[in-house]
């Protein structure tokens, strides 16, 4: 059942400073086993959104993937067409931001931009893809699908608007969910509800979740596996409880006393 | 806030507007022109083309509501033409001839909008009486009904040619702000060509492509056209500015991840965010539209006579000396200086319910 979902085999990104070229990420590997969450922590500018983007080949302009290979459930996923990458943006990935206040676009409601992900990837008609996206939203505990539905983002409080775009993520059944800093912006309560709902949904769909956190507790409760990152490399990784109980880089170790 | 209501912030600038008294008296003024524009037909006492020789240039009739002291229904008299001794028209009222003014006349079988046969119109005066609300023109026409058909081309103009040039302005505008790079030079040096030559000489240069035998509807199109194709490129240069801060915003870089395709996220998640400056702009940029027809139709390159627009109606009052005898026939103009007024103000307090809205594009 330890199949690899995703591959990163020596992936470079630099970018253009002036006439010099700068290393945002070198030569990292790590795979990504199927229905694992795999926490993805280093200090701040380590490269760890970058590493994200560059599942979704999404890197701004200024950015390019220098070399490297993204191996996605078998297929090379440097080598896609925009188009194709559009059908597997969505469908086989799902992303989720630190503040769902600035990913919904504030003049859409929270209903129809769930449903714009079925548009894209289903063949439902209207009424399927309505009735699909309160039963989203129910999936992510919200009590009352039918109002946040029909709000628009500001009027959710902060933990709804997170459920929200966890649901807009899950929306087309993707195989891997990638979230940076999910809870880092929510009270304790919240982070612990939002955590929970991870691990269900880890279960109950069988995703692969991608963790970008700062959060070692976290971590530590959550992920099976660990990717430690440090200026752009990775300076450590494997099962999560191995790393954890004995780490053997100074990074990590400096990492875990500073949250002891 | 109402908590079971729910508004986008669009909606709350637009509430914003409907508080406003100047702004909403305007507005409703523009909407009584407007209908007035689209039932003309049945309004106007007469057709725009049924003209009376022996009444031109006839003042506006007076109406009489009181008869040898007594309160009646209103009427009109009998208008009889002499000439004074500088051979210019005097009208007198013929008090031996009277005529009462009536709702539901009935006339020649017309079809009101070109479809619904009709029998009667709204309001006139029996039969043989004439009632000339505004006057009369040259040909003996009433002005009052030509304004009512003018408008329908006046006031149409405005519009159709500004759904033209936005379109035209959003699509280009957000193209180029949102695939940036070759894509956005091309484009935008293109509306630089457009800028660069003024307005008024573009109209008259397009206006000169235009075969001559093009019959009244194919003119109309093509004034339409024309003066979109003036409209679209500054607005496209705002758009564009727009959309490339716009396609920065985090739920763009979201809306990718979703596997949304480029031409849907600039609909959905970047065009509309640049609806609250393109709605003032649109307000602010029809009374352009207006003029150009007017100017056009002024100069005789517009609509041709005995077609109505008030362009080609204020030909009419190209010399002093008609403007001092029949002061009447300015009419058109008055009503092209109430719409763009209107149009100026609406646009203006639109502005200042949506400034918020804008700011926020601008800070971020
Ligand atoms: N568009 C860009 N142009 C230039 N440099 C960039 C760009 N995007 C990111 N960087 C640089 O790449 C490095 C890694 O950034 P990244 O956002 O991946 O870090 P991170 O690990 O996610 O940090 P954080 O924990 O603060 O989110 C940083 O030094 C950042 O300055
Ligand atoms: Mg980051």
């Amino acid at each position: 059942m330890n199949t690899t979902l995703v591959t990163i085999k020596d992936l470079t990104v630099s970018v253009k400073d002036g006439n010099q070229k700068k290393y945002l990420i070198e030569q990292i590997n790590f795979d990504i086993i199927q229905e694992h969450i795999v926490s993805l922590v280093g200090e701040s500018g380590s490269g760890k959104t970058t590493t994200a983007l560059c599942l979704g080949r999404l890197l701004s302009l200024a950015l390019t993937i220098e070399s490297g290979k993204i191996i996605f459930n078998g297929q090379d996923f440097l080598t896609l067409t925009e188009k194709q990458l559009q059908q597997f943006r969505g469908a086989e990935i799902g992303f989720i931001f630190q503040e769902p206040l600035y990913a919904f676009n504030p003049l859409l409601t929270i209903g129809f931009q769930i449903e714009e992900v079925l548009i894209a990837h289903s063949d439902r008609n209207r009424k399927q893809r309505q009735s699909r996206v309160l039963e989203l939203l129910d999936m992510v505990r919200i009590s009352d699908p039918m109002r946040v539905f029909r709000s628009y983002p500001h009027q959710l409080s902060g933990g709804m608007r997170q459920r929200a775009m966890i649901a807009q993520a899950i929306a087309a059944s993707p195989k891997l969910i990638i979230a940076d800093e999910p809870t880092s912006n929510l009270d304790v309560t919240l982070q612990a509800e939002i955590i929970e709902l991870f691990q269900e949904l880890n279960q109950k769909l069988h995703l692969a979740i991608l963790l970008i956190t700062h959060d070692l507790g976290l971590v530590r409760h959550l992920s099976d596996d660990l990717v430690v990152m440090k200026s752009g490399r990775i300076v450590e990784k494997g099962r999560t409880k191995d790393v954890l109980a004995m780490p053997r880089h100074s990074y990590t170790q400096e990492l875990l006393e500073a949250t002891h | 806030m109402n908590k079971d209501k729910h508004y986008s912030p669009f909606q709350l600038a637009l509430d914003s507007f409907k508080k406003s008294k100047r702004g909403g008296f305007f507005l409703r003024l523009l909407i009584f022109l407007y209908g007035a524009a689209f039932f003309a037909d049945f309004i106007a006492p007469y057709s725009y083309q049924e003209e009376a020789r022996q009444h031109s240039y006839a003042p506006p009739t007076k109406i009489h509501m009181i008869d040898q002291g007594r309160l009646t229904r209103p009427f009109v008299y009998a208008q009889s033409l002499s000439f004074n001794e500088n051979h210019e028209r005097v009208y007198r009222e013929d008090k031996s001839q009277r005529y009462s003014l009536r709702l539901f006349v009935p006339t020649q079988k017309y079809f009101i909008l070109g479809i619904i046969p009709s029998m009667t119109r709204l309001w006139g005066v029996d039969v043989p009486g004439k009632i000339y609300l505004f006057g009369t023109d040259s040909r003996g026409r009433d002005i009052f009904s030509r304004l009512l058909y003018g408008a329908r081309i006046s006031l149409s103009i405005g519009l159709i040619g500004v759904l033209i040039s936005f379109g035209l302005g959003l699509l280009v505008g957000g193209i180029a702000g949102y695939y940036g790079g070759i894509v956005d030079n091309i484009l935008m040096r293109l509306c630089e060509m457009f800028m660069m030559v003024p307005g008024f000489y573009l109209m008259l240069a397009l206006r000169s492509v235009v075969p001559d035998n093009f019959n009244s509807y194919q003119v109309y199109l093509s004034i339409v056209v024309i003066l979109s194709f003036i409209g679209w490129a500054g607005l496209a240069r705002i758009i564009r500015g727009m959309s490339l801060t716009l396609k920065e915003r985090e739920y763009v870089l979201a809306a990718k991840m979703l596997g949304l395709s480029d031409f849907k996220i600039i609909i959905r998640h970047i065009l509309p965010h640049t609806l609250s400056y393109s709605i003032v702009a649109i307000m602010l940029s029809i009374p352009g539209y207006i003029l150009g027809e007017a100017a056009l139709s002024l100069i005789g390159l517009g609509i041709q006579d005995p077609l109505a627009s008030w362009g080609n109606m204020l030909s009419e009052a190209m010399s002093i000396a008609h403007i001092q005898l029949h002061p009447w026939v300015l009419m058109p103009g008055f009503f092209i200086f109430m719409t763009v007024m209107s149009f100026n103000i609406v646009g203006d307090v639109l502005r200042d319910c949506f400034d918020p809205l804008l700011k926020g594009i601008k800070e971020s």
